[in-house]
């Protein structure tokens, strides 16, 4: 079966200076993946390339079997890219900023489930509202269903729990899971520990540019299992801390 | 001594940074630098000409014509006023403990940068003229205008200082945000991306009120009746309309479609379809604006050939222009180094070539077209 996200041996590269180097991944269906790393290590960089809005300087990326860059319209009907709150545009609502992207995907039938999602999130009360006059949990929210928006095979999202309120990170949790159990692929780059631990099948550490470790499904149970242990210890000290 | 305001050094080490910037990229700078003079020059040329008969009258007028100055000159220092507070109060540094004298201390640099840019302006203006074509029986009325606009500006900055030159001790601290309640909704038969045209308005909504900046044509437009008459008046109100209309409609939609490119770039959007919703707009209105800015220059007296290739002109360069938005919405050095040797080219072949030429621009601006669909 075509892995919903397979990348082989990128390389991202500005000028003189390496962002990614060697990475190789394949996501499946189903799965929830954490990629987590230092300040820095390339996670959004990541996140970016996979989304074809930056090119790789070498290696090969597939979404669905597509390249993000020679299928760029195919492939981009194929993934859901979460909205970084700043990118949001201040004269328009939550609710035109949904119907926005629905109109871009050319599925205005989308509109109506997201609206719902906005409602187990939290922010129907601010759907008609500014951008501008929303919080920054308001507007990651919107960036959040955004992302979501048409139940796209492979999600990304990076940090999306930063400023959200804790029924929300919880109902997102319960969203991200839902959608890997309806046999979506979710990449959310992140640094909560608990997050990754709790909710991920597969945790990955990206460090310096480099895949450094990866904690499978199977892995993730021991560490869960044993009290001793933590990921966040195991990240420590993976990352030489 | 006091530390001079963070909000000025931040400036300060800005400025540096550009000036290091431009210094390793001397050869590129320098050939825009002279593209930029020689396009200023051109356009003097075509623009300052109608303002002859005004300005050789003004003398006669002394009183009105230093009050059209003055008027100019303070209308020009508030909106760098308006421009300084807007720079001496960046958010990210509205906590710091900044004391009054700080303040004050800012307050007075910018007061005089303003006015000795304001200086250097007026001191240009007849030389500028000169070149640009003016008799030179028009140079006293130039020197009083200049004068008229010098004086009142001085004026107006010692006897109002909070207001004309950066606000008030506290807002220049603590800058507040203030949001716009929303307007309209979007329509269904508005293109491909109604959402899109609907944001689109909105900005337009915000870019008009700012228009305030037709406010230089007022004192320049009093200067025509003591020239011409009523018609010549209407004239050079529709020539302003139409060039102002059609800079601040390609700023605005330059803004918005990088803006629009930021939010949209991982979407299944083609360059095609993006261009056609959010080209459409922008372009009728281009088009109006044009239109006016030609019938404007016949009314001030220019032959019908010269005002219908001027509206051509007009709406070839600025859907050019537009294209050229659409084409690198997030890169805008990279359009301004297009437009600005497209159009000193264009103004060159227009000069020493042949009028036919003029021609060649339209051709231009749909190549560019079909290039930012692709």
């Amino acid at each position: 079966m075509t892995p919903r996200l397979s990348i082989e041996a990128l390389d991202l590269r500005f000028g003189s200076s390496t962002v990614l180097s060697g990475i190789t991944l394949t996501v499946a269906a189903g799965e929830l993946v954490a990629l987590t790393g230092a300040n820095g290590s390339g996670k959004s960089s990541l996140l970016r390339c996979i989304a074809g809005l930056w090119p790789a300087s070498a290696g090969r990326i597939r979404i669905d079997g597509l390249d993000p860059l020679q299928d760029a319209l195919a492939a981009r009907r194929r993934f859901g890219l979460a909205v970084a709150p700043e990118l949001l545009p201040p004269l328009l609502s939550p609710r035109e900023c949904l119907a926005l992207f629905a109109e871009a995907r050319a599925c205005p039938e989308a509109l109506a489930p997201a609206l719902e999602r906005a409602e187990a999130l939290r922010m129907s009360a601010w759907l008609d509202t500014p951008v501008a006059a929303c919080s920054l949990g308001t507007r990651q929210k919107l960036g959040i269903l955004l992302g979501l928006l048409g139940d796209p095979p492979l999600l990304l999202l990076d940090e999306p729990v930063n400023g959200l309120d804790p029924p929300a990170a919880w109902a997102l949790k319960q969203l991200l899971a839902e959608r890997a159990h309806a046999g979506a692929a979710v990449l959310l780059a992140t640094h909560a520990i608990g997050l990754a631990e709790r909710h991920a099948t597969r945790v990955l550490l990206l460090h310096h540019g480099h895949l450094r470790r990866d904690w499978d499904r199977e892995a993730l149970a021991v560490l869960r299992a044993d009290p001793e242990r933590s990921l966040e210890a195991e990240l420590v000290a993976a990352m030489g801390g | 001594m006091s530390p001079i305001h963070p909000a000025l050094r931040q400036l300060q080490l800005e400025a540096a940074a550009r000036r290091r910037q431009w210094i390793g990229r001397r050869t590129e700078q320098g050939f825009l630098a002279l593209a930029w003079i020689a396009l200023g020059l051109t356009l003097t040329l075509a623009f300052v000409a109608p303002l002859a008969d005004g300005l050789r009258l003004a003398p006669e007028h002394p009183l009105l014509a230093l009050a059209f100055g003055g008027g100019l000159g303070a209308f020009l220092l508030h909106g760098a006023a308006r421009h300084d507070h807007g720079r001496l109060a960046p958010a990210w540094l509205a906590a710091l403990p900044v004391s009054p004298a700080q303040i004050a201390d800012a307050q007075r640099r910018s007061r005089g940068r303003r006015r000795l840019e304001l200086a250097g302006l007026y001191a240009a203006l007849p030389p500028l003229g000169l070149i640009g074509g003016l008799p030179a029986s028009t140079l006293p009325g130039l020197l009083l205008l200049a004068a008229g606009a010098w004086a009142l500006a001085a004026l107006l900055s010692l006897a109002l200082p909070s207001r004309l030159a950066g606000s008030s001790s506290a807002s220049l601290s603590l800058p507040i945000a203030t949001v716009a309640p929303l307007s309209g909704a979007a329509r269904p038969d508005d293109g491909p991306l109604p959402t899109l045209r609907l944001w689109q308005r909105r900005v337009a909504h915000g870019q008009l009120r700012r228009w305030l900046a037709w406010g230089w044509l007022l004192p320049v437009g009093i200067l025509l009746p003591i020239g011409s008459g009523l018609m010549g008046l209407i004239g050079l109100g529709l020539a302003g309309l139409g060039l102002s209309a059609s800079l601040a409609t390609l700023a605005q939609t330059q803004a918005l479609l990088a803006d629009a490119h930021r939010l949209l770039a991982s979407q299944p959007l083609s360059a095609h379809r993006r261009r056609d919703a959010a080209s459409l707009a922008p372009w009728r209105t281009l088009l109006l604006a044009a239109l006016a800015g030609g019938v404007g220059l016949a009314l001030l007296g220019l032959p019908w050939p010269m005002a219908v290739g001027f509206g051509l002109i007009l709406a070839s360069a600025s859907s050019y222009r537009l294209a050229l938005s659409l084409r690198y919405p997030d890169q805008p050095g990279r359009q301004r180094r297009h437009a600005l040797l497209a159009g000193a080219l264009g103004l060159l072949l227009l000069r020493e070539v042949s009028p036919l030429a003029l021609l060649l621009a339209p051709l231009a601006a749909g190549w560019q077209w079909r290039q930012a669909g692709r």
